[in-house]
């Protein structure tokens, strides 16, 4: 049994580079930098939020996390496993260990398959139990995920289901496989406010009963804050910084993180909040090593920034920020 | 007298499967210079009741009745040629994700111009000054009006979006979703940008969204819609500090906020009404946690309950 | 925690699913399709266009069965060499002969449902050959990608580059007189790139759907996500593609047999009308001329009909509002 304080999963310098295609007349290839350097880890039963806007890189970890993509670089240890080495008969039996929930309720789900061969599918390929066996798995994933009764439910195509019960076959379909670490990719932004709130408090739900962890992945920093217990910010890439969820929301120190969470709306009409300013400089090209990644956008930046791409520095406890002026003591 | 005031506006859609009805008997009034958010989830007919406002619903939309009284006049009533004349110059639009209605082989600033040359007898340099002067306005640097769509960033396009809308000066304008696609910070800019905008020109502001924070920080009232009316409609204080619909807090109290307290979230169980036949009684019945015999079988009356602020429940009675 | 779709049975498994109408297994598996069929089907029949299409094709499949029967009444009728004592000539309509006779005095409307016959197997056979082969291309093209997608794309564009009609003429030329089958296969074999371009395109967007990674991530292999992920979801634009390769490869094989470069061996429509013209009774026998060319004209304007309906199914941005 695996106590709460162990790390279930450790990244180390996750870098994912994309070579764009080249032509004949290209001296050099282009590359796009989508993920760099990132390292983070999630303890046993936590749910560790990915947050950052479009383009940031967030999804494309959850994609390398789940072996969808290969890293570039780094090394992704779940288990103790270094997972981006896995391959062939390793490789399937990691998969029963993570799955992953995708942002499109309507995407998500083959249309022309019914809710029972959607979530069935899983157990066939990894071959597990009988056919009698895997009806039962399904019937009880979707009473697990509140689709109640089953029955109601075993045969019925997507198009006859509403996005929120979408979303919970998605979910069925992942916890079939009894996996230890789910990945959930913005897995509430396209439902409406009220059926948000059923798919994130079964989530939770499902944390305590079934003892799972998850990386949430959101760019809505009022999800995170409900949902995480530790929150990583990202921007452009790279992880700005790192911490307890109620502390970083309380005390960010990365100028980014709190720009972001200066321009997140309230929902009440009394409530004022301070802007944080926020430039639109032009930089050339950026290179990773050579200077930090927010520098065309901070208001507050020095010399050194230009120079120097700062490091990961725990500036409180359980709580790291990476920007020069920031973290000086 | 008020610029805008929508009288029992009821519209329907024609489908193979039959009527929808996703707009029914929807009524407010906006004075000059006012600003109202309109929430709802999906389906709600808030999109709807935007389009009718300035007559570009879809080709199977039928108005089934109502008004929709604008300066004194009924907008449904006019003929093609009104209609025209009156939008952009008088009523103007930003749609979601418009920045992507921006054609990609005309330059931002002519697509500006073309907009305020068919309403406005401008010469071309004119236009152009305004379309300076528009730039000015919204945040943009007023020498990028040659670039094409593709050079301007995300948020850059939906300013120049608002900016098209505001060149004729409006004295209303229909935001629907206007940021949805644009990320959190942008987002905000953009916000901040149109409420101050709206303040400046005095326009009047009717803001469409489904996240009720953002209707929180813009809008002076709001009302919420489901399955096709309006539940309840006040002063944006009021409708949080004093709900009286059910659904109004429900809704509410299913949005996470990073100030405060964490709660938890309550979700409303269930699915809102099919409109092709709705429930006799109230379309919120099903779901409604404080339900009685009488919601079942009777709609509940669009009231006011209490000065300025709009109810349609039974079990809020005026007082 | 492992364990957690339990060991033990929760009751109420068995007694939820105890009065279903169907359940898992094959038979569950022929009564979703049958539902989903059954849909498509409603919505094609709202297509009138396509049912009249439909109607056409029934009427041209009933003439192909009808083909086997006039031989059987009398040798007189059998289209290649039946040849009527009395008359050595052609012929208007008589009681007889219904559409009267061709040059030699053979029956020309057993001809024509012969021809029917053979457009049917022609055209859909050499259709169905081009379109398997470009699904399987564009599939397999489409999702591994990389070395693989590029050789069979270039291999598609030279397929496609090169000028249909004139090789088939070469290789007539060369390897002589082409039977009908031979004719089938040339044609599946050229048109196949032209579907694998169109397939490999749809593959590649539908590669990236979360539900395809989300089979990928179960564990699925790439042949399993190719066959039950991605082709099925191909396929309806397959059977559109097919309608309209039939209808190619009936004007192919007529277009040849009418320049004279068909099977002599067999009566086609297009054979039809090589001998109308040859034999110089191009406008002095209309009863000879004018069914083998309304009968072309009518059967693709049917699969073309069909071809379109099927889009509507395919595509529901289409369908009526």
């Amino acid at each position: 049994m695996r106590g709460n304080d162990e790390i279930l999963v450790d990244t180390k310098g996750l870098t994912k580079i994309y070579t764009l295609k080249r032509n004949i007349f290209a001296r050099a290839a282009q590359f796009v930098t989508a993920v760099y350097d990132v390292n983070f880890q999630i303890k046993n039963g936590e749910v560790f939020g990915l947050v950052g806007e479009s383009g940031s890189g967030k999804t494309t970890c959850g994609r390398i996390l789940s072996r969808l993509e290969e890293a570039t670089g780094g090394q992704i240890f779940i288990e103790g496993v270094d997972i981006s080495q896995l391959k062939g008969k390793d490789l399937r039996r990691f998969r029963k260990k993570v799955q992953m929930i995708f942002q499109d309720p309507y995407e998500s789900l083959n249309p022309r398959r019914t809710v029972y061969d959607t979530v069935v599918e899983p157990l066939e390929v990894q071959g597990i139990g009988d056919y009698e066996e895997r009806e039962y798995r399904v019937w009880k994933a979707l009473k697990i995920v509140e689709l109640y009764p089953p029955g109601d439910y075993l045969f019925r195509f997507p198009h006859e289901l509403s996005g929120g019960q979408r979303q919970r076959v998605s979910i069925a379909r992942a916890l079939v496989l009894e996996p230890d670490f789910v990945i959930a990719d913005e897995p509430v932004s396209m439902l409406d406010a009220s059926i948000r709130a059923g798919i994130l408090n079964l989530l939770l739900d499902l944390r305590s009963r079934l003892g799972l962890t998850y990386l949430f992945i959101t760019h809505d920093v009022a999800v995170a804050r409900y949902m995480c217990d530790r929150i990583g910010v990202i921007f452009k890439g790279k992880l700005v910084e790192l911490g307890r969820t109620e502390r970083l929301i309380a005390h960010p120190y990365h100028p980014y993180t709190k720009a972001l969470l200066s321009a997140v709306p309230i929902p009440d009409p009394r409530a004022k909040r301070e802007r944080f300013r926020f430039e639109e400089r032009e930089v050339p090209d950026h290179s990773f090593d050579k200077s930090c990644i927010f520098l065309p956008r901070c208001a507050a930046s020095g010399r050194i920034c230009r120079r120097e791409s700062p490091e990961m520095v725990e500036v409180e406890e359980d709580h790291y920020a990476a920007c020069h002026l920031s973290t000086e003591m | 007298m008020s610029l805008l005031e929508i009288r029992n506006l009821t519209l329907h859609y024609r489908t193979t499967n039959g009527m929808v009805q996703a707009v029914d008997k929807v009524s407010f009034s906006l004075a000059k210079g006012e600003s109202m958010g309109l929430v709802g989830e999906s389906g709600c007919g808030k999109s709807s009741v935007a389009m009718s406002i300035m007559k570009i619903m879809p080709p199977n939309a039928v108005i089934i009745g109502g008004e929709i009284l604008f300066k004194g006049e009924n907008i449904l009533l006019k003929d093609d040629e009104e209609i025209r004349r009156i939008r952009w110059k008088e009523i103007s639009m930003v749609f979601q994700a418009a920045m992507n209605a921006l054609n990609p082989v005309v330059s931002v600033g002519d697509q500006i111009v073309e907009a305020i040359q068919a309403h406005d007898r401008m010469s071309e340099t004119e236009a152009w000054e305004e379309v300076k002067e528009l730039y000015r306005l919204v945040g943009l640097d007023p020498g990028r009006g040659k670039s094409y769509p593709h050079e301007y960033s995300g948020g850059m396009k939906q300013r120049a979006i608002i900016a098209m809308s505001l060149a004729c000066s409006p004295d209303l304008i229909i935001a629907d979703e206007p940021t949805t696609a644009l990320d959190v910070i942008m987002q905000d800019q953009i916000i901040q940008e149109i409420v101050d905008l709206q303040d400046r020109l005095d326009m009047a502001m009717i803001y469409i969204s489904h996240d009720i924070s953002v209707i929180a920080e813009t809008c002076g009232k709001t009302g919420v819609m489901y399955a096709g009316k309006i539940v309840e409609y006040a002063d944006t204080d009021f409708l949080f500090y004093d709900t009286l619909h059910p659904y109004t807090k429900a809704l509410l109290s299913s949005y996470p906020s990073i100030k405060g307290e964490v709660k938890r979230l309550n979700p409303i169980p269930g699915e809102p009404p099919n409109l092709l036949d709705p429930p006799v009684g109230c379309r919120f019945y099903p779901r409604c946690p404080e339900r009685e015999g009488i919601c079942n079988s009777q709609e509940p009356e669009y009231l006011q309950v209490k000065e300025g602020h709009f109810v349609a429940c039974h079990l809020v009675k005026p007082t | 925690m492992k364990g957690y779709l339990e060991k033990e049975r929760d009751k109420d498994w068995l007694d939820d699913l105890k009065g279903r109408e169907f359940r898992t297994g094959l038979g569950g598996r022929w009564d979703r399709w049958a539902t989903a069929l059954s849909g498509h089907w409603e919505i094609f029949k709202k297509n009138r266009l396509g049912i009249f299409g439909l109607a056409l094709l029934i009427i041209f499949a009933a003439m192909a069965l009808l083909s086997y029967i006039p031989p059987l009444i009398d040798p007189m009728y059998d289209p290649m060499t039946g040849v009527d004592p009395d008359i050595l000539w052609t012929q208007g309509p008589t009681k007889a002969h219904w559409l009267g006779t061709d040059f030699i005095g053979r029956d020309i409307l057993s001809q024509l449902l012969v021809g029917a016959r053979i457009a049917f197997l022609v055209g859909i056979t050499a259709a169905f050959m081009a379109v398997a082969i470009g699904t399987s291309v564009g599939l397999i093209s489409g999702y591994l990608g990389k070395r693989v997608d590029m050789i069979l794309m270039r291999v598609a564009d030279i397929i496609m580059v090169l000028p249909g009609l004139l090789v088939i003429l070469i290789l007539s030329a060369v390897i002589g007189k082409l039977s009908v089958w031979n004719l089938v296969i040339i044609i599946g074999l050229l048109r196949w790139a032209s579907v694998a371009r169109v397939i490999r395109s749809q593959t590649l967007s539908l590669r990236e759907r979360p539900y395809v990674q989300a089979a990928i991530i179960s564990g699925a292999s790439k042949g399993r996500i190719i066959f039950r992920h991605i082709g099925p979801n191909v396929l309806p634009l397959s059977f559109l593609y097919m309608t309209f390769g039939v209808t190619t490869a009936i004007l192919v094989e007529a277009a040849l047999a009418f320049l004279g470069f068909g099977d002599p061996g067999t009566v086609s429509w297009g054979m039809m009308l090589q001998w109308v013209w040859k034999t110089g009774n191009m406008f002095r026998a209309p009863y000879w001329l004018l069914p083998p060319g309304i009968c072309i004209s009518l059967i693709t304007l049917s699969f073309y009909l069909i071809g379109r309906a099927l889009d509507e199914v395919v595509n529901p941005r289409l369908r009526q509002r």
